[in-house]
Order: structure tokens, then C-alpha cells, then sequence
């Protein structure tokens, strides 16, 4: 069978070059708008109890309806105790939930840790996109409950999935801390 | 399967399933010679020279020290397996060529820090599917992609497919594309490749439209290098795909769909096997049909 000629293979290159780049550009604003979401709505997790009254704080995307959606701690932290939200445990921590993500080149880590009377309560991995299976780091959040803190064991064989796991706790920690 | 079957038979039996073997029964058995710059001008010397290029650049991550040790052990646990097959069938002791390109590809698409006894099983796997589901002497799926399957579903084997430079700069990726169209041109493949890459695109562009979550990962790295590296070097092995071109195109088309739909619902670590895999099954049924319908027509005839 003869071969492809150079114009096809030009042709057909460039073709699958633009439908790329239409893609690529297509799912950006989607990722930019989940980061943002996930900033949003964290924020809207801490002040919770006093953004009740205000419809328009769930609905400026279907990420960010996600996002507030999946959250049904931060309602009932917000009720237990109004006011827990405003005392400061020792350790430093706003109850509430929040979310963080950990990316590099292998994919990212998300998750959501929650925090009740000052105290990190239950950390959860609610994405796990890298190149290595999740249960390879589904020891941690137990790891991080127990130590109270984003420490913890280096996974062997899963060390880049480990970091991006151990970033997205500081995050979340982070803004729990702010 | 009853073929898949007879030809189990056939090699158990010891029965020469080739018309030179049948001619030539005393050979068998004896040492065939090797020449390398025979091996290195065929498609699968290509390949190999390729693959160590890309794997020599991969290795410039910081922490793919282990990717040269499960290359090394691929490769020998691969050469060693096919040396025993041989061995126990009575076929002439050759250099396997087919075992060194899938120990580099397993070794290359493994994670450097996956353990070296699931290096070793992922190559023991591949290779013993290679040998067990044959049709007309090909392997009905690319060993290489049957091994990784099995290794990351049944145990969790990590894979950065760090010889596609997933781990590496972005703008590295070029030198991936560039080496990947020399052993597509080589080997006639194109429309294969072009009908892949363009249903895959498509497919998480459409997702994209749609605001599936995650489909936009599908054309990042580490995926898309992922995708780039199957499609060069994996689909595109002679032996489990199509040679006529619009077979290639079907192929291609339904390796990307399969790999898509994969990759949203099932799992995003080894949706590229699942699509290829299911690519080669198909050929095989293809190859099943097209050898039934002479038969179909010599009944007509006699009627």
C-alpha cells in the first residue's frame, strides 16, 4: 500500500494541531473556574452562618452549585454553633470546611478537611487525578487527623502524589488558619 | 476462540504451524543467527532505537533514577521468558526482538519507583499473553498493554510513563512528535495515528463543551504524552493492528472512544490499555469475518 503523501500528512497535522488547540483553550476556563470556585467556596464555608440569607452566593457557576452543594458540613457547622465559627481554638483553626489542591506534572490531588472545634476532624480526598492509584495515598487523611497536622509519612512509590496531597492539606489549612 | 484454542494446542502439541517449519523439520531446534544491522533496519530495530533515545532524554527527571532499573529489568526478565518459551516449544533459540520492545515500552511506561518484582510480573504477563492468545501466529493484543493492565488493576502498579517526557517541559513533547512521525512513517501507519489523535481530541473537546469535569486533564500533560506515546508506539505495532487503511482508521476511532469513555468512568490510570485493547479485539474479530466469507461464497456457487 502506498504511503501518505507529505501534503496529507501536513494536512491532517495541522488539522488535529488547531482541533488541539480549540481544546486545550475549550477546558481552560473550566479549570480556571474550579480553582476559583474552590477559593469561593471555601470562603463561603467560613462565613457560612452569616451569608445564609444570600441566594446569589451559590449561583454564579454549576462548578461552584458543585462545590456548595457537596459541602453539607459547612451548613451544619455553621448551625451547631454559630459562634464556634468565631472562637479561635488554640491550634489556630476557623471551624469549617475547606478544600485544597496539590498539582504537579503527574496530575493533582484534591481535598476537603474539616475542621470542628479547632480541631482537624476528617480529611478527605475528593480528587485524585495523578498517574498513580489513589489508594496508594489513602492512608493519609487518618495520618493527618491523628497528627493534626499536614506530616505525614512519605508513601514509597507514590512520593509525587504524596507532595501533592501534603500541599493541598497546607492549603486547605492554610485558609483555615487565614 | 476456537482458533485461539487450536493454536494453544498446536504449540503444546509441538506441531510446526508454519510452512517453513513444515518444510524444513530438521532446523528446528537449532540456533538462528542474529544480525544486528539486520534488527536495527526493521520496524522493531526503529522502534528500539527510538525508545532508548526517548528514554535517555526521560531520564533528565530529577527522580527517574529507577527508570533505567526497570528498563534493564524488563528487557532481561522479557529476553529470559521468550528464551524459555522457545525452549519448552522446541521453536529455534533466536534473539527475541519482540520481548526487548516490550520490556522498554513496560519499563518506560512503569513508574520509576514501582517495585522491581511488578516490573518483573508486568513483563512475565505481558509476554505470556503474547504466547497463549495467538492468531495465525500474531499476538491477538499488544503485550505490552496487557501486562500494564493487569499490573495497575490487580496491584496497583504505578505508571508516569516517564519515555513519553510526561515528567518533563512541556516543550519537550516536540521531540516525542518528531520521533514518533519517523517510526509512523516507517511503518505505514498514519492514517491510524491521524484517526486516534483526532478522535481523542475531538472527544474531550465535545466533553469540554459540555463541562464534563476532568476532561480538560485528557489534553494536559501527563496525559496527553500518555496518549502521544500509545499512539506512536503502541497502537500502531504491526502485528495487533490493521495494515488497509480504512481498517486503520476504524481503529484509531475506536481505540480513542473506548479510551475516552474510559477515562471518565472507569479509571485514569490505565484508560489508554482499555481502548487499545479493545482496538485489538476488534481487529482480530475483523480478521475472523473477512477469513468466513470466501467459504460464505464457494457454498453459493455450489448451490
Amino acid at each position: 500500500m502506498s504511503k501518505l503523501s507529505p501534503k496529507w500528512i501536513t494536512l491532517c497535522t495541522a488539522a488535529i494541531g488547531l482541533a488541539y488547540t480549540a481544546g486545550y483553550v475549550v477546558t481552560e476556563p473550566k479549570a480556571a473556574a474550579v480553582s476559583l470556585a474552590t477559593q469561593s467556596s471555601v470562603q463561603s464555608g467560613v462565613n457560612g452562618s452569616q451569608n445564609q440569607g444570600t441566594p446569589n452566593s451559590q449561583g454564579n457557576s454549576g462548578s461552584q452549585g458543585n462545590q456548595s452543594s457537596q459541602a453539607p458540613s459547612n451548613s451544619q457547622s455553621g448551625q451547631s454553633s454559630q459562634g464556634s465559627s468565631q472562637t479561635q481554638s488554640q491550634s489556630g483553626y476557623k471551624d469549617g470546611t475547606y478544600t485544597g489542591q496539590g498539582m504537579n506534572q503527574i496530575g493533582s490531588v484534591a481535598v476537603s478537611v474539616t475542621i470542628k472545634q479547632g480541631k482537624i476532624a476528617s480529611v478527605q480526598i475528593t480528587d485524585c487525578t495523578t498517574s498513580y492509584p489513589q489508594s496508594a495515598i489513602d492512608p493519609l487523611p487518618a495520618q493527618v487527623v491523628s497528627r493534626q497536622n499536614a506530616n505525614v509519612d512519605n508513601v514509597s512509590g507514590a512520593t509525587e502524589s504524596t507532595n501533592d496531597f501534603v500541599t493541598a492539606v497546607q492549603q486547605a489549612l492554610s485558609q483555615a488558619q487565614a | 476462540m476456537e482458533r485461539l484454542g487450536t493454536n494453544t494446542q498446536r504449540g503444546l502439541r509441538k506441531i510446526p504451524d508454519s510452512r517453513m517449519e513444515k518444510m524444513h523439520p530438521a532446523k528446528t531446534g537449532k540456533k538462528a543467527g542474529f544480525s544486528f544491522k539486520k534488527f536495527i533496519k526493521s520496524p522493531k530495530g526503529i522502534v528500539f532505537s527510538i525508545l532508548i533515545v526517548l528514554s535517555l532524554i526521560g531520564l533528565a527527571y530529577p527522580n527517574s533514577s529507577g527508570g533505567i532499573r526497570n528498563i534493564i529489568l524488563a528487557v532481561i526478565t522479557g529476553l529470559f521468558m521468550d528464551y524459555i518459551v522457545n525452549y519448552l516449544m522446541e521453536r529455534p533459540m533466536r534473539f527475541s526482538d519482540g520481548a526487548l520492545v516490550t520490556g522498554l515500552i513496560i519499563g518506560g511506561i512503569l513508574s520509576p519507583a514501582a517495585p522491581w518484582y511488578l516490573v518483573m510480573l508486568t513483563t512475565v504477563v505481558a509476554l505470556a499473553f503474547k504466547h497463549i492468545f495467538k492468531d495465525k501466529r500474531k499476538p491477538v493484543f499488544n503485550p505490552a498493554a496487557i501486562g500494564l493492565l493487569v499490573s495497575a488493576t490487580f496491584f496497583s502498579a504505578g505508571e508516569s510513563w516517564w519515555s513519553g517526557l510526561s515528567m518533563l517541559p512541556p516543550w519537550m513533547t516536540a521531540l516525542l512528535i518528531v520521533a514518533g512521525f519517523i517510526m509512523v512513517d516507517r511503518i505505514n501507519k498514519f492514517p491510524l495515528v491521524f484517526s486516534f489523535l483526532a478522535a481523542y481530541i475531538l472527544f474531550f473537546l465535545l466533553m469540554g463543551i459540555l463541562g464534563v469535569t476532568g476532561a480538560g486533564d485528557a489534553l494536559r500533560m501527563p496525559y496527553i504524552n500518555s496518549a502521544l506515546f500509545l499512539a506512536f508506539f503502541m497502537l500502531t505495532d504491526p502485528p495487533t493492528s490493521p495494515a488497509k487503511y480504512p481498517e486503520q482508521v476504524f481503529f484509531g476511532i475506536l481505540a480513542a472512544a473506548v479510551s475516552g469513555v474510559a477515562f471518565l468512568y472507569l479509571s485514569k490510570l490505565s484508560y489508554l490499555l482499555v481502548g487499545l485493547l479493545a482496538a485489538n479485539a476488534w481487529k482480530v474479530l475483523q480478521a475472523s469475518r473477512h477469513q468466513n466469507r470466501p467459504v460464505r461464497r464457494r457454498q453459493m456457487n455450489v448451490n
